[in-house]
């Protein structure tokens, strides 16, 4: 981050980018779900933003709603979706398989990772990309190992989310291109499959009385 | 060159002696008058040429069957000797009075025979450069501690640590041998310097794994370490000095002597040095944190010491390879001066254990405690040393780490952006955990078996040690007070031997005497700061003891909360104080707890203990070790004493070799 | 390097008395924030000034069990943190002693402070003041490393090896391209702070139940001024985080545009000027400490280490801010 302007829009570009990495390590550090729901909030929010700092495109209106469109999305209705899934489901203590400091320590791994990867690989084809490269990865790598270390099936969609985000990111600075069809499709994809889980999540509760998914291996035959 | 032949011929005259006198009781004596001059010969002769930096060598006319009798003293070796003479002199001081304590169990003139071929060779060692003698040397030096180490077979914690010493010499050996073989092979003959025209062959790394596996053995870097902890803590003191002060540097002599040879390598040497030091370095210090038993301590600390040598050497290469020479600069004085350091604090270390051996018969921390009141000049000695050991200003230990941790962050900033710098920072952070830990570690040694009250009836009748240890100690206690302010002096006396071991590494662009400055500079500031701290503490006490006239204290009982009937028993004991980092850091350290259950109202007697087994050992048992036996055992069912069988065998074997022969032409 | 002129000289030295003689205020305002926040008067801003005043006027009261080395630990506590001292910057101020790799030393220097008061403690022979020793020593065993990392990822931004130059003289514009940095490093050496200092979250100085101290418990049996010393050097040692977080958080006073340092020598006003945005800034440091002190509970002791990780990982995260 060395040589950036203090008030330019890639300074703050830097900002918001460190700031999803410091977004990931807390998901991977927290040990509540309601702070996990608001740091996904929070992540998504972030997300939204990227699109008018990354925008060097002709036209004015298009960042915008391109912006609104996913600062709703990630930002606010997921995250509510969630909430009131969380809100019927009964409050357990969530067990890890792999404690939090170990996931933190491995998250940072995971950083450094990237950061050494973005360098290695070379991407040069688009300057932005190579920026947000690093972030992107480390947010794919913390949100699957939040689906690895996690047990309940509320936790592991956590992770699906945080990945996808991670996703997202790679694809943000495309808006350059003014084309973010693809992004937008595997976003409808997600939001599908968490209705489809959340419904899921209730139904399994039911059933087994617990969000374990240890307690699923019994439906493996 | 001539006084150090002519102090090993002395000293090798006094093996003599020693054997000639048989096992009258006092052949011990003959010890120093023989070693002690030898020893000032030497030192004599290896300080002066290391402060020229000339090479001698000698090339007597004495066939030997696969090499030549050659002999070269140069810089690197003269590090090497210096603490080799200084200690063995210092051991030879100690050991007539350590050869009486174990009268019974010793035969007196062979345990003085092998303790100067030990120092002997270990001299010859280091002057030695063709290979075949190398290794004859290497071997003598390898079997000697075994028969100092089983002078007394009575207890099987003894018999053990003979063997497995004698084992794991073996073993550190094999990959030497090979090693050896394939250089002489290669370069077609066997002198170092034919050695040295291989610099750039394509087989440079496997020389490197060899070495590091083969004198890794030698100077107990972890996993390699398993005949450590036994042989140090069983060896009585005189022979723990020569075991861990001179002999481990032994292993490190070899390591350095390839990477001089065979040159700075690839990019992965110095990766993998680096990472076998921290390896080491944090798993020593972290089992020697746990340990119950005061040697064993030492002796995994011995690891971790190395560990931290071995990664300063990685670092250089790295640094050198980076172009960064004051940071190549820093590191190799960082890793040559901890050497020397290491020597002097864990020699007095051990010498001050083996006093409080001698004194109580134990060194189980859990029996010990309040000992400074009994022995308050081998506990202030021995708390100099730990002081020194864990880095604590204004010792010596953290002199050299000190130089060790700016040429880290030196080396950072010239590879600055790079994967370097990441790793120079990983291993600054490693040193930084080891020096945490070794604080941990060390305060609890010293403080819990040399404060509080006693936690057993074994120190009741402890005294001190006779007055020629009592000296030693406190010699060596002031040497480490000494060395860290005479830094300076000490970088200046190593300046020629780092830039022949750099030139030797990158001929091209050696460390010039610029390179130096910045080290010089703070080894300069380090002492003034150790003095400004000292002036410190003597005008805060003397103000505090103008009040103490004033208002003058009294004694009472430990206050501890208000109850008034504390018992030895309540301290802290080894294991609890340890018990929380073993909880902590359970993946490394493997403890294995056993914890009463207390499930009534009124719990009646339960004992908790810690046990914290070697792990990396029970690893090799596991993967090597039991397989092998295993084999073994099941070879035994080929012998089964019958003379047709036997004959049988050897019908098989010429048969097989007939068709085999056949096949091959 | 610096090069040293006798201005400087003086300002320095001025402001390490000004260190000394103010340090013991630091407790008094986390006291009186905490008070303020709780809705009570507090105790008064010099508390901590008149206890030493009254302990050096006592007499002490040693435990039979204790050694030479029960006596030594409370002066040679106040003489590591007064060598500590004379190494760290005030703002744009230098330090007394400034080399090379003083930021390797000074660590060290607490660290020896740190081994003597733990080795006091199990002189005592006391089960508390052993649990106390075995505690302190973990939590700096797993501070220390952390610390003198951030020290260098400093080292490392500035290209400079001696705190002077680290802390004091950190100009605006590598401030201002680093800032991400150093705000990652200045929380990192809060929370050590809060670790090292024995501060809430980590370990309860007020509670009455000696089982869970940490610091408070280790120096159970000191009394008289043996105790006053200790108290001081616990409150030198705070004043030494404080100043290296304000050093890091307050780049060279240029910034605001207030001061100009142009000159070598520098002004008599400029020195004032820095000297006491800097106080201002280790005094806010004490109240903010004040406040997470209301508004947070003691963690159980096995948190520790994960405020030490966190601690741990910001800093890392900052080392990988500046590589990238």
């Amino acid at each position: 981050m060395s040589g950036v302007p203090f008030f330019s829009s890639m300074g703050w570009l830097h900002v918001i980018l460190g700031f999803i990495v410091l977004t990931d390590l807390s998901l991977l550090a927290a040990e509540h779900r309601r702070v996990c729901i608001r740091l996904i909030a929070l992540q998504g929010m972030l997300l939204g933003a990227l699109p008018l700092l990354m925008h060097t495109g002709e036209t004015a209106i298009y960042p915008w709603v391109v912006a609104a469109i996913f600062f709703g999305t990630k930002g606010i209705l997921l995250p509510w979706l969630l909430w009131r899934t969380m809100k019927q489901l009964p409050f357990s203590a969530m067990r890890p398989y792999v404690g939090s400091t170990v996931c933190v320590l491995i998250g940072l791994c995971g950083f450094m990772l990237s950061l050494w990867l973005a360098g290695r690989l070379g991407l040069t084809f688009n300057a932005l990309f190579s920026q947000v490269f690093p972030t992107s990865f480390t947010t794919i790598f913390a949100g699957l190992l939040l689906i690895v270390t996690q047990r309940t099936a509320l936790n592991q969609i956590f992770g699906y989310l945080v990945l996808e985000n991670g996703i997202y990111l790679l694809n943000v600075p495309m808006i350059q291109y003014e084309n973010l069809w693809l992004e937008l499709s595997i976003l409808l994809d997600i939001l599908v499959g968490i209705f489809v889980m959340g419904i899921a999540v209730l139904h399994i509760y039911r059933v087994f009385e617990s969000t374990d998914v240890d307690r699923f291996a019994v439906l493996r035959d | 060159m001539i006084c150090i032949l002519a102090a090993v011929v002395l000293i090798c005259c006094c093996a003599l002696v020693c054997l000639s006198c048989g096992s009258t009781r006092d052949s011990g004596r003959f010890l120093p008058w023989f070693i002690v001059p030898a020893a000032i010969l030497g030192l004599a002769g290896a300080g002066a040429s290391l402060w020229e930096g000339t090479v001698h060598t000698v090339a007597p006319p004495v066939a030997l069957p696969l090499g030549t009798v050659l002999l070269q003293l140069d810089p690197l070796s003269c590090v090497f000797l210096i603490p080799l003479f200084l200690l063995s002199g210092l051991a030879s001081l100690a050991a007539p009075a350590r050869m009486r304590l174990l009268a019974d169990q010793l035969r007196h003139g062979r345990h003085a025979f092998f303790f100067c071929l030990l120092i002997a060779a270990m001299a010859m060692v280091l002057l030695a450069a063709d290979g075949a003698l190398f290794l004859i040397l290497w071997e003598i030096m390898s079997l000697a501690p075994f028969f100092l180490l089983s002078h007394s077979d009575k207890t099987g914690d003894e018999r053990f640590a003979g063997w497995i010493y004698l084992v794991a010499a073996h073993l550190g050996a094999l990959p030497l041998l090979l090693l050896f073989a394939m250089l002489t092979t290669e370069a077609g003959a066997s002198d170092f310097t034919s050695y040295m025209n291989l610099a750039g062959h394509a087989n440079a790394g496997i020389f490197l794994i060899l070495a590091l596996i083969g004198f890794g053995a030698k100077c107990g870097i972890i996993p390699l370490h398993m005949w450590m902890p036994e042989a140090h803590s069983s060896a009585p003191g005189h022979v723990a000095v020569l075991l861990s002060g001179t002999m481990l540097n032994m292993g490190m002599y070899g390591i350095f002597r390839i990477v001089s040879l065979f040159g700075p390598g690839d990019p992965w040497w110095s990766y993998t040095l680096m990472g076998v030091g921290a390896f080491s370095g944090v798993l020593g210090i972290l089992l020697g944190a746990a340990q119950s038993d005061m040697k064993r301590t030492l002796a995994y600390s011995s690891a971790e010491n190395m560990g931290i040598i071995c990664m300063a050497l990685g670092a250089a290469l790295l640094a050198g390879r980076n172009g960064a020479s004051v940071a190549m600069a820093l590191l190799l004085a960082g890793a040559f001066l901890h050497m020397w350091n290491h020597s002097l604090f864990k020699s007095l270390l051990f010498l001050a254990a083996n006093a409080v051996k001698e004194g109580t018969h134990t060194t189980q921390i859990q029996h010990l405690g309040g000992l400074y009141k009994r022995l308050p000049l081998t506990g202030g000695c021995f708390a100099m040393g730990a002081a020194a050991i864990a880095g604590m200003p204004p010792f010596n230990g953290f002199m050299s780490e000190m130089l060790i941790y700016l040429g880290f962050a030196l080396g950072s900033d010239a590879a600055r952006g790079t994967e370097s710098s990441l790793i120079f920072w990983a291993a600054f952070f490693v040193l930084g955990c080891i020096a945490g830990l070794a604080l941990f570690a060390f305060a609890r040694l010293f403080g819990l078996a040399f404060l509080g009250s006693p936690r057993g009836r074994e120190s009741d009748d402890a005294c001190e040690p006779e007055t020629q240890l009592r000296l030693i100690m406190v010699f060596l206690a002031a040497s480490c007070l000494w060395a860290s302010l005479a830094g300076p002096f000490l970088l200046r006396a190593l300046r020629i031997a780092l830039q022949w071991f750099s030139q030797t590494l990158y001929p091209s662009a050696p460390l010039v005497e610029a390179d130096f400055v910045l080290g010089g500079d703070l080894l300069a500031w380090y002492a003034l700061t150790g003095c400004l701290l000292l002036l410190a503490c003597a005008l805060i006490a003397g103000g505090r003891r103008f009040l103490a006239a004033k208002y003058p204290p009294e004694e009472g009982i430990t206050w501890d909360c208000g109850y008034c009937r504390p018992t030895a028993r309540m301290q802290y004991s080894g294991g609890s104080f340890a018990h929380s980092l073993a909880s902590i850091l359970q993946p490394l350290i493997r403890a294995r707890l056993r914890l009463p259950r207390m499930d009534a109202f009124f719990p009646s007697e339960a004992t908790a203990s810690m046990e914290v087994a070697d792990w990396p050992t029970s690893l090799w048992n596991r993967l090597l070790f039991r397989p092998v036996a295993f084999l073994a055992e099941s070879a035994k069912g080929l012998q089964r004493g019958l003379v047709n069988l036997y004959i049988l065998y050897i019908l098989a074997a010429l048969l097989i070799a007939l068709f085999w022969a056949l096949e091959w032409t | 390097m610096i090069k040293p002129y006798p201005a400087q000289y003086c300002a320095s030295i001025a402001c390490l008395l000004l260190s000394l003689l103010l340090a013991p205020l630091l407790f008094g305002i986390i006291n009186r924030v905490k008070a303020k926040v709780a809705g009570r008067q507090g105790r008064p801003l010099l508390q901590l000034y008149f206890d030493i005043n009254k302990l050096l006027r006592k007499n002490s009261v040693y435990p039979q069990t204790s050694t030479r080395f029960f006596r030594i630990a409370p002066v040679a506590g106040v003489a590591a943190a007064l060598a500590a001292l004379l190494m760290l910057p005030f703002g744009g101020v230098p330090a007394v002693l400034s080399f090379p790799g003083d930021f390797i030393v000074m660590p060290a220097l607490l660290a020896f402070s740190r081994y003597m008061l733990i080795l006091a403690a199990l002189d005592t022979g006391s089960a508390f003041e052993g649990m106390g020793a075995a505690r302190e020593s973990l939590f700096s065993a797993m501070a220390e490393p952390i610390l003198i990392f951030c020290l260098m990822v400093l080292a490392y931004a500035s290209r400079e090896y001696s705190l002077s130059l680290i802390l004091g003289g950190l100009p605006a514009t590598l401030w201002l391209a680093e800032w991400p940095m150093y705000l990652l490093l200045a929380i990192a050496l809060f929370l050590l702070l809060l670790v090292e200092n024995s501060r809430i979250p980590v370990d309860d100085p007020n509670t009455h139940l000696e089982l869970t101290m940490i610091h408070e418990v280790m120096i159970l049996d000191h009394s008289g001024p043996d105790l006053a010393l200790l108290e001081y050097s616990a409150s030198l040692k705070l004043w030494i985080f404080c100043l290296i977080i304000s050093g890091i958080a307050i780049p060279q006073a240029g910034v605001w545009g207030f001061a100009e340092r142009s000159s070598p020598a520098g002004s008599f006003p400029s020195f004032a000027l820095e000297a006491g945005t800097m106080l201002l800034m280790i005094l806010c440091i004490a109240a903010l400490v004040g406040c997470v002190e209301s508004a947070m509970a003691r963690l159980r002791l096995e948190r520790v280490p994960q405020v030490l990780t966190l601690a741990g990982s910001f800093a890392c995260l900052a080392a990988l801010s500046l590589w990238r």
